[in-house]
């Protein structure tokens, strides 16, 4: 154990872990306050398709040699809201047309890269997320646009609740019932497109999902239900980029290790309540 | 149809509205209904509807299965748009905000989600306020305001997918009279209560009509009890077929013969004018209450099949009666189980 303190107080003198803890838990606070609100609406698997999308524009980005963040988040975006047309319009479930575009997407992607030739490596620091490639311009973008979305949610919260809870009694009630929805999806994009660097594309949605199942284990009311969410996910990322520097792992998947544990902790809480 | 009733309403509702809306004299009409025709895809599920709702009317929308009163109600909503005619909302419920809504299903059939009652009650407040949205310490005073009229105090703190049925119908109609709306509409709101329960609602929502003054447009395909709680009718099916108080129905020919004199009787509860003929068969008024409401209960639903021959509903009605008459404790069972919250 001294050890692992040992290293802490080693890791907390190096500039990237700093960034990667700052930006970490940032992201992991826009991820679990939508979290809530994504998965109470059945749509857990957009924050993996959404992933997918920006696992594609990072490289286009790479391609072009353009900053991956200002590529991916307008077009994130755009797939966010044409997956919610696709649902509205073309007599599709959601969870279908997140397929479509989904996999529509790594396509693009591995066949951008396979032309392309030559940034696989980095490609790859995307899929499975690296702290190490944390410029100072994306924690300052990351650090903005994650406070944007919790503040956005925040101002928002009694709307995103009504329509959440029931889509048409708040249409009946008057409220712009769409603007929500696109809302949402605009605030999950920015979320995804920031935190594919962490934790990467293939991981990021458990950020979404998992802190907010799991504090949908142990709580009554939604406010708090979100509250708790942010708690273990904060935690659950500071564990994390402890743990993968000191045994020398991958960040995200001792991120999501992280929140796998502490799901099974709240699990057994709610087992042994009864 | 050519109905008499009808055009006597359409005439009373151009000579009204030609008054000056906000006239103290005449009642004021607030909603009406101009030939509203609506459509699902291709499929016409109300054709022609034209009524009108006076300010302090309480109107019970019955109506077959399929006979375009859950649409017509959405329509009223703004949630779908009548493919012809329109609404013109008057007087003191022109905005949104000035209606309460009571949808037919209880909760969204997500036992787990995680809102407490009174987040839930406070979202009726959230339409009558601007961005940034607030919830004040004045506001949760209405909320449990509301909670201990509809004596539900206990519930506040609880989780709304671990309550009953009934309890839960209960909260979403404080959720919808929390602001103090002066419209409530409401969907099949007994649908999932058991008797005492509805009794009881029902008490709540007579109330609110003649104390409050609340105007109530109740959707129901329980045409036989609906008739002893509203003072209005407006029967559909596909259209109007009756729009107009219990007396008029009762008195109306068109409507003994579109539902036979049994029927119709039995749907415009005027008791109190009742034929000698009629008082010959007492099954009718001596029925312990639950009982009764269970058993027209079974009758709305078979209207839809029944409309062809007035005469087949009748035997069918008779037959209903005395069956329930004779299976009164397992209703009483069903009663029961209906009653049990949730794990």
């Amino acid at each position: 154990m001294m050890t692992f303190i040992e290293s802490i107080q080693q890791a907390v003198q190096y500039d990237f872990i700093l960034k990667a803890l700052l930006v970490g838990s940032l992201i992991a606070i826009s991820a679990s306050v939508l979290g809530l609100f994504l998965v109470l609406k059945k749509y857990s698997m957009i924050g993996d398709g959404l992933a997918h999308v920006s696992f594609a524009t990072v490289a286009i980005a790479l391609w072009l040699s353009a900053s991956p963040l200002v590529v991916s988040i307008p077009i994130v975006i755009l797939a966010s809201f044409f997956i919610l047309k696709l649902s509205e319009k073309a007599s599709m479930h959601g969870d279908a047309a997140i397929s479509l575009v989904s996999s529509f997407s790594i396509a693009m992607a591995v066949l951008i890269a396979s032309v392309a030739k030559g940034f696989n490596v980095d490609l790859m620091s995307y899929l499975f997320g690296s702290i190490l490639v944390i410029s100072n311009f994306d924690v300052a973008i990351s650090a903005a646009l994650s406070l944007v979305v919790i503040v956005t949610v925040m101002f928002f919260y009694h709307d995103l609740f009504a329509v959440t809870f029931d889509e048409e009694y708040a249409q009946a009630v008057g409220m712009n019932t769409k603007f929500y929805n696109y809302l949402l999806a605009v605030l999950t994009s920015i979320t995804i497109a920031l935190g594919i660097r962490i934790v990467g594309t293939m991981l990021i949605s458990s950020l979404i999902v998992f802190p907010t199942v799991t504090a949908l284990q142990v709580s009554k009311g939604f406010r708090m239900t979100i509250l708790i969410a942010t708690v273990i996910s904060v935690v659950c990322v500071v564990l994390g980029v402890f743990i993968s520097f000191a045994y020398n792992l991958p960040t995200g998947a001792v991120i999501v290790l992280m929140n796998a544990i502490a799901f099974a902790l709240a699990f057994l809480i709610k087992a042994l309540r009864r | 149809m050519n109905n008499p009733d009808r055009v006597n309403l359409n005439e009373a509702q151009s000579i009204s509205a030609e008054q000056p809306p906000k006239s103290e004299y005449l009642k004021s009409i607030i909603l009406k209904a101009d030939n509203i025709t609506l459509k699902y895809g291709r499929h016409e599920v109300l054709t022609d509807a034209s009524f009108t709702v006076e300010a302090g009317d309480y109107i019970g929308i019955v109506g077959p299965n399929g006979s375009g009163k859950t649409s017509l109600m959405k329509a009223m909503l703004g949630l779908i748009t009548p493919t012809g005619g329109q609404f013109s909302y008057a007087g003191e419920v022109r905005d949104n905000r000035f209606i309460g809504y009571l949808p037919q299903k209880v909760i969204s059939g997500d036992p787990l989600f995680p809102a407490k009652v009174r987040e839930v009650i406070a979202m009726g407040l959230l339409s009558s306020k601007r961005f940034p949205k607030h919830l004040s310490q004045e506001d949760y005073k209405k909320v449990d305001g509301i909670l201990s009229r509809l004596k539900i105090g206990n519930l506040a703190e609880k989780k709304i997918g671990n309550l009953s049925g009934g309890q839960q119908q209960r909260v979403l109609l404080a959720r919808a009279l929390v602001s103090s709306p002066r419209l409530l509409i409401l969907d099949e709101p007994t649908s999932a209560l058991d008797p005492k329960v509805r009794e009881n609602f029902y008490g709540i929502l007579k109330e609110l009509n003649e104390q409050d003054g609340v105007t109530i447009l109740l959707v129901s395909h329980d045409i036989g009890s609906i008739g002893q709680y509203t003072k209005k009718m407006l029967y559909l099916d596909r259209t109007v077929v009756f729009f107009g108080t219990y007396g008029d129905f009762c008195h109306s020919q068109d409507m003994t013969h579109y539902f036979g004199p049994l029927s119709q009787h039995k749907f415009c509860w005027q008791h109190d004018d009742l034929p000698e003929t009629a008082s010959a068969k007492p099954t009718f008024h001596f029925h312990a209450p639950h009982i009764h409401v269970d058993h027209v209960h079974a009758h709305g639903q078979s209207i839809d099949h029944s409309h062809e021959s007035d005469e087949g509903f009748l035997e069918e009605s008779n037959d209903e009666l005395q069956r329930v008459g004779a299976k009164e404790p397992s209703a009483r069972k069903t009663e029961s189980s209906d009653k049990e919250a949730r794990p």
